[in-house]
């Protein structure tokens, strides 16, 4: 397995009060995720906490396949969970995380995500989004009634159709790529996008190490006035 | 997803679409997409023993076992194993009463025979 920079970083942003966005970065495995929570303070933060404490204790098998079972049963266990838990303590107050994970191989990558916290990959100056939003908009998209640049500014941009804890029965989307020396992964809740342009997080994502990259978009969101929780991982692998 | 992952991200989605609809089962879903990410990454299928126990194991239409099942099982266990034991233990308490009835009626025969022996001989 390669060996990797990374930087996590996590801003409760200007007007929030509370951070309910949580990261984790587990590079023994080659995991890392971004877990955006909804239903308030003590609902959304638990949320996205249980997801991130999930994806935390998971084992990773040889089988690059069985490590995306591994992921996926830990997610769906934490639905089950969470569900269990808002019904007990928020006596039916929404309680849910979206979560988009990172899983890395040699050469190679699978997405794991449910919701719109997203995925992209940097290669050659160009930003390609590599998850695919579980929102209303994206729909509309997928339908050919909108356009990429649309839905950005659509006003039910932030409706999504699927998180952790949102159903009874979880299901979680998969894509793999390839990876590539020079490549730059983000990881981002929806706090980063709707703040910043492609054109700011692609230039911004091929400036400097990973340290300094991570910590200008987080201060990009809280120049633009970050309305929600901003969290972000960049990831690249080491030059060998 | 764009480049060589077109294809095969293509088919995942297809697979978990068809899933989420209830168009294939779990265990069939994890099997077929072992397969597709094996084929991308050019690792060998895992064999299914080796593959986690998910809820593909799990029978649902099955009753739930609680707690509260568990304990009731064994409390049910407990009372069925004591009462033979209560049984026995009634049993030898009826056999020791026979054999003291017994031995009192023995001593008290005996008793009985020796006073008469007693008044017997002091008249004669």
């Amino acid at each position: 397995m390669a060996d990797w920079h990374f930087c996590a970083l996590t801003d409760q942003g200007v007007r929030r009060k509370h951070n309910e966005d949580a990261v984790v970065a587990v590079p023994g495995i080659a995991l890392w995720a971004v877990a955006d929570g909804m239903g308030g303070h003590e609902a959304g933060d638990v949320a996205s906490r249980m997801v991130i404490d999930a994806l935390a204790s998971v084992k990773r098998p040889d089988n690059f396949s069985l490590f995306v079972d591994a992921v996926e049963a830990a997610l769906v266990a934490v639905n089950a969970a969470m569900r269990d838990h808002a019904g007990k303590e928020f006596s039916g107050r929404t309680m849910g995380s979206t979560v988009v994970a990172m899983l890395a191989g040699k050469g190679y990558g699978a997405c794991v995500w449910a919701g719109d916290s997203r995925l992209y990959r940097l290669r050659e100056g160009s930003l390609e989004p590599l998850s695919r939003d579980h929102s209303q908009v994206q729909r509309l998209v997928d339908a050919g009634v909108l356009s990429e640049e649309e839905a950005d500014s659509h006003p039910n941009a932030n409706v999504i159709t699927r998180a952790v804890g949102g159903a009874a029965a979880l299901v979680v989307d998969v894509v793999m790529f390839d990876i590539l020396p020079g490549d730059r992964f983000l990881l981002c809740s929806d706090g980063l996008y709707n703040e910043l342009s492609r054109e700011e997080i692609t230039q911004t994502l091929g400036q400097g190490g990973v340290e300094q990259c991570a910590q200008s978009l987080i201060d990009q969101a809280i120049h633009h006035g970050a309305r929600d929780n901003v969290s972000v991982i960049v990831i690249e692998p080491e030059a060998s | 997803m764009k480049s060589a992952s077109e294809g095969i991200n293509r088919d995942l989605l297809a697979l978990t679409e068809s899933f989420a609809e209830g168009a294939i089962g779990p265990a069939e879903f994890r099997r077929c997409r072992r397969e597709l990410v094996c084929a991308w990454t050019g690792e060998a299928v895992p064999e299914i023993d080796q593959a986690l126990p998910a809820e593909d194991d799990t029978q649902p239409a099955m009753k739930p076992v609680t707690d509260k099942d568990i304990e009731a099982a064994q409390s049910a266990a407990q009372t069925e194993s004591n009462q033979p034991a209560l049984a026995t233990a009634a049993a030898h308490r009826g056999h020791w009463g026979w054999w003291v009835t017994g031995l009192l009626l023995v001593v008290a025969a005996g008793g009985a025979v020796a006073l008469l022996w007693f008044i017997l001989r002091r008249s004669v």
